[in-house]
Formats: C-alpha cells, structure tokens, sequence
C-alpha cells in the first residue's frame, strides 16, 4: 500500500470526519434540504483537490458534498449553503444539489443526471477558443453514463480535441438499484476505445491511485485528448439522507463508533488507517475532530 | 443592399455584430456546408477572432456547450435548423439556466444566443410543425423574439446577441425569401418586447409570433374602411412591462390578438388576464390557433389567416362602456 503524506492524511479525516458529522445533523432532521453525502468518495475528492490546478475548474453532479468540502476546506462554509443562510449580492441560495462553493474552481454542479457534461464540455470549448489554460474536470456517476448526454459530449469533446476529463465514479448504485439489476454492463475502456478517448481505470478508494490516474488524464487532456477515469468507489450511505435512513435499514453510519465505516480496502480511510497503524490514525484524528468540530 | 430578403437582412445584422464584438464562437450543423442550415447562415461572418463552427448532430448537447461557453465568459451563437430540434435541449435551458441566473452575476457571464428557424411553411410532415417559440419562454422563462421585419430585428440583435445571458431568437421560415418587411417602427421598449408600428384610437391589435404582416394587412383593411389602430407586436420577455399595452386597450376598448403558433397556452391571454385584474373593460377578438385538431399536422401549406371580414364586424360593433 502506498503511503500518505500528512497534508493528505489531514484532508482526508477531515472530509470523513466532515460528512460524519453532516449524517449526525441528518438523523437530528436540521435540514430542510435533500443532501447527498458520500462516505467511500473522500479519496476521490481529495485526489481531485491535489490534481486541480489554478486555471482548471471542476463541475459536479447532485452527489457534489464531498468535492465541495475537500476544496473549500471548510464544514463551515458548506453549512452556510445547506442551512440556507442569505447570500451577498441577491444572489439565491445554492443549497446541496446545485452547491458550488465559491472560489474553490467549483463553477457548476446540477441536479440532472448528464446536464454537467455538456456545460464542462463547453467551457473546456471556450478555454481552447480563447487560448486560456484551464483542463475541466466533470464528475458523474454510472447511472448518469445511461444517459445520451453522455455520449454526445465525449463524441463532442473528442471531435474538437477538448481538455475534457470525465470522471465516473462507479459505485455499481442508482439510487437503489446496481448495475446488474437494471441494465446490461458496459465496459467504458471498450467505449473510449471506440471513441478514441483516453481511459483510466482505478480504485476510487486509494488515494494515490487516484491521484496518478487524474494527473495522467490531465496531461492527456492538456495535449487535447479528453479523458475519461473510472473510479471504482463504494458508496457506504444511503443515496440520500441519513445514514441509517430507517428503523430497520441494515447500513448504519454512526460517528461514536469511530471514522471508519468499511473495514477493507473499499474505505479509503481503512486504507489510511492500515497504512498509519491504530495508533497514529487515532491521534491524527482525534486532534483534527477537535479542530473541525462544528457543534 | 437593395431589396433584400427577410433572412438576409437579419444575417445583415448579425454581421453588423460580429464584425466588432472580437471573439465570438457561431456554430451549428452543417453552418458551413451544403445549404448553410436552409440559408439561416448563408453570408454569415465572423471578424478574425471569431469562429464559424461545423459540429455533430447532438442538440442537448449544443445547448450545454452554449452555456459553458457562457459561464466562462466567452460569446457563443447556435445555429439551428428547426425549432423543435430545440426540445432536445429544454433541459438546459430551463435547469442549467435556472441555476446560472440564480447564482451568478448578470456582469460576470458572456452570452449564448440560439439562432433558430421556425419550420412554419408547412408541408414538411408532422415532426415539423412545431411553431410555438412562446413555448419555451413559458417553459423557461427565458427571453424569446421573434423576428418579423427589420425595424424590430435590427433592433433586437443589436442589442442582444453577445449581451450578458442567454435569449432565443426565432426566424420564420415561410418568411426567408420573402422582401423584407420595413415598415418604421414607432416605439419600443428598453428590451425589446414590445414594438408600435401604428398608432391609432379605435382599436389595439397585439401581433404575436409571425404575425405582424398578417396584423399590418388588417390594419391596412381597416384603415381603407376609415378605422385606425394601434399595431404592436409582442416577444416573450421575462417579466416585461405592458403598460404601454394597457394604456392602449384603456384607450380603445377594443382588442384583437392575432397569434399564429399552435401552442395552447396563448401570451394574448396574459394581456387579457392583466386588463380584468386592472378593471378594464374591453372586447377581445382572438385570431389565434388554440392548439389544432390531429388532422392539422399533417404534410399540407401551414398558412394561418386571420378573416378580415370578422375584424370589421368586431369593429362595428360599439366598445364596452369604462
Ligand atoms: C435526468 C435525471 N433522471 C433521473 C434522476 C433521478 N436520480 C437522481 S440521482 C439518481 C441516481 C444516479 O446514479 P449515479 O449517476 O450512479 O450517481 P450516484 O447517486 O450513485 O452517485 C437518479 C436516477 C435525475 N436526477 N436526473
């Protein structure tokens, strides 16, 4: 297993740690909004932050929690969209599903499966028009793959050489249906084969992993071959809401039981954990719950 | 240029535009090649920093790529065959838009504008005859003009096409080759929703869509039978201001609409509504298609006409007392 440095061992715990205390506030029922966590997800996102230059810029799905905290950095921050706190300038309230915090080179994420993938495609359309530097990266999932939209942008984005890199994040889950259960498997490395487009396949749960394959698939995309990455991620909640999301709902998530919520190398925390040993993993994250506590 | 047709007067414009606005991506199937999408982009051109742009056949797709290209600053026009087409990318213009609008600055963002002809000559088979453009501005709330005559298009592109925001700009294929309509335009408002073309006291004619010939001949009629009248022709602008089209209908107590889409949901009917709510008391005579019976999709010539002789038997008839 590869190691972590400690800039990403802190992201990570943080991210987890994050989203613990969001599916805490969601069994209290303090939202009045419909919230899409992902435990499982946080090597992914935190891999995107790292990989994320300047110039680049990031669009999202309705499964956008996590990005959104890995770079803005703050709980707090994402609190002040999900408790629907006014905004500057009349702007309106971005609640979970279309949230884009600020200044983070989130500058769209949307609720319909496929919309972001036309929108990243044609910012990276507009990059390259005007000479700008800038690789646009677009998260989706394997239920939004089913969509046309899908097809049409990565024909779109190989047919004008786009600096495009779509990242799918497989959790063999749409809603509460696998792959297996509502449709035919698609092998996407045959897919982009056909479509001579870049594929990357990997653990969505290990963070270097992770990062190798974003970086190789931003360079790729910088010489104007769009890429595609397929993370294999398991989603640990539920699709949406608490975690457990009733009485008898046999995934439980609860934060006094610790941050991990696998216990193999699905969870990427797992993975940090073993790579730390107990004891290292336990101070880190002890010191860093103390500090991103929100109350 | 002498004489020239209603879609090339309207190209005339757009490159009035595009010769000065610096970068401006213009694309569409097949805008480069064969017919120019119908003659929609025959003579169309862009200055050195601009691109004119062939793509694939993926509609929901270009709706996306305009609004990317809006949000990150840049000016992007989309050339489009037929409206229905359109439908294909409904989702972006009514979510993706609905979240740019809601979250960013006006100031901050660069312009997508959809060029898009409206197949309304008929004989092009039932898949064609969509002619609604109302319709998405309903859906969306979202700017949508309709092109009649050069008053009102030089004025609407002038303005519009590579301003901040996203608006639809409708073209009426039964009108292509057709000599541009120039009749002077005698107001119009800051946006561009509301244009008089004839003023008048004995009645207030409202043209919709491609109307404003049809509405212009009946005035014609009635000004031969000694009636005159205030012409307008409306666009669907979000939020518009009709006073002025109030203040007419207080005038004249008498109201005729003429709206030549099929839709069912009618824009005549908000002015009628608005009237009611402000205590005016007017008689309405619709020239409009609410919808069409099965039949009326077929293959056959799509001409909506209004019947000049019921426009004279409305007007004989005495105005409502205030
Ligand atoms: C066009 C569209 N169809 C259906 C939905 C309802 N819906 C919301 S999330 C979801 C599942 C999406 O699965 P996937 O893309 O794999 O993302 P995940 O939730 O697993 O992260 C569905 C079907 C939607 N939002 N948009």
């Amino acid at each position: 297993m590869n190691s972590f440095s400690e800039t990403e061992a802190i992201a990570l715990i943080r991210l987890r740690h994050s989203q613990h205390q969001l599916n805490e506030m969601l069994k209290a029922k303090r939202f009045k909004i419909p919230i899409h966590l992902a435990f499982g997800h946080e090597a992914a996102a935190v891999g995107m932050d790292l990989t994320m230059q300047p110039e680049d810029v990031l669009c999202l799905s309705h499964r956008n929690g996590a990005y959104n905290l890995a770079r803005s950095k703050s709980l707090k921050t994402v609190l002040t969209h999900y408790q629907l706190e006014e905004r500057p300038n009349g702007m309106a309230q971005m609640a979970s599903m279309n949230l884009a915090v600020d200044n983070t080179g989130i500058v769209y994420s949307s609720s319909i499966l496929g919309n972001n993938l036309a929108v990243a495609a044609g910012i990276a359309l507009n990059r390259k028009f005007l000479q700008r530097a800038g690789i646009v990266f677009v998260v989706m999932g394997d239920g939004a793959m089913e969509e046309g939209a899908f097809w049409e942008t990565l024909i779109f984005a190989r047919s004008h050489k786009l600096g495009l890199v779509v990242v799918v994040e497989n959790n063999n889950c749409s809603m509460s249906s696998t792959i297996e259960e509502r449709r035919y498997p698609i092998d996407l490395s045959l897919v982009c084969r056909g479509l001579s487009v870049i594929y990357q396949h990997t653990s969505g749960a290990a963070l270097y992993d992770v990062k190798v394959a974003l970086k190789a698939a931003r360079a790729m995309a910088s010489d104007g071959h769009p890429a595609l990455v397929e993370l294999e991620i398991t989603t640990f909640n539920q699709h949406a809401g608490p975690t457990p999301g009733w009485a008898d709902d046999p995934m439980r998530i609860v934060l006094e039981d610790g941050l991990l919520v696998g216990h193999d190398m699905k969870d990427p925390l797992f993975q940090l954990h073993e790579v730390l040993g107990a004891a290292e993993f336990n101070r880190l994250a002890e010191h860093i719950m103390k500090v991103n506590h929100v109350g | 240029m002498a004489n020239p047709t209603y879609i090339g007067q309207i190209i005339g414009q757009v490159n009035e535009v595009t010769e000065h606005c610096g970068p401006v991506f213009l694309y569409g199937e097949n805008i480069d090649r064969g017919s120019r999408i119908s003659g929609l982009a025959r003579g169309l051109k862009v200055n050195p920093a601009g691109r004119i742009q062939n793509v694939g056949d993926c509609e929901l797709t270009h709706c996306g790529i305009g609004f990317g290209i809006m949000l990150d600053g840049g000016n992007a026009g989309l050339f489009v065959k037929q409206l229905d087409f359109m439908l294909l990318g409904l989702d972006q213009f009514a979510n993706t838009f609905n979240s740019i609008r809601a979250f960013r600055q006006r100031n901050t963002l660069g312009s997508f504008t959809v060029f898009v002809i409206v197949c309304d000559q008929g004989y092009q088979g039932p898949q064609s005859s969509f002619n609604g453009a109302g319709d998405f501005a309903s859906i969306a709330n979202v700017p949508v003009f309709c092109l009649n005559g050069a008053g009102d298009a030089s004025r609407v592109v002038q303005k519009h096409f590579v301003a901040p925001g996203f608006r639809m700009m409708c073209l009426s294929q039964r009108l292509f080759g057709a000599p541009v309509l120039d009749v002077p335009v005698e107001t119009c408002d800051e946006d561009r929703g509301l244009f008089r073309y004839r003023s008048g006291n004995d009645a207030t004619i409202v043209s919709f869509n491609f109307s404003l010939r049809d509405s212009l001949e009946m005035d014609t009629h009635l000004r031969g039978a000694g009636m005159q009248s205030d012409v307008f022709h409306m666009n669907f602008v979000p939020r518009m201001d009709m006073g002025a089209l109030v203040e007419s209908c207080r005038r004249t107590r008498k109201l005729v609409l003429v709206d030549d889409s099929k839709t069912v949901t009618k824009f005549g009917d908000r002015l009628v509504t608005e009237l009611c709510a402000r205590g005016i008391n007017v008689k309405v005579l619709s020239f409009c298609r609410r919808g069409c019976a099965d039949t009326d999709y077929g293959a056959t010539e799509d001409r909506f006409l209004p019947d000049v002789e019921r426009v004279l038997a409305f007007m004989r008839h005495p105005a409502c007392s205030q």
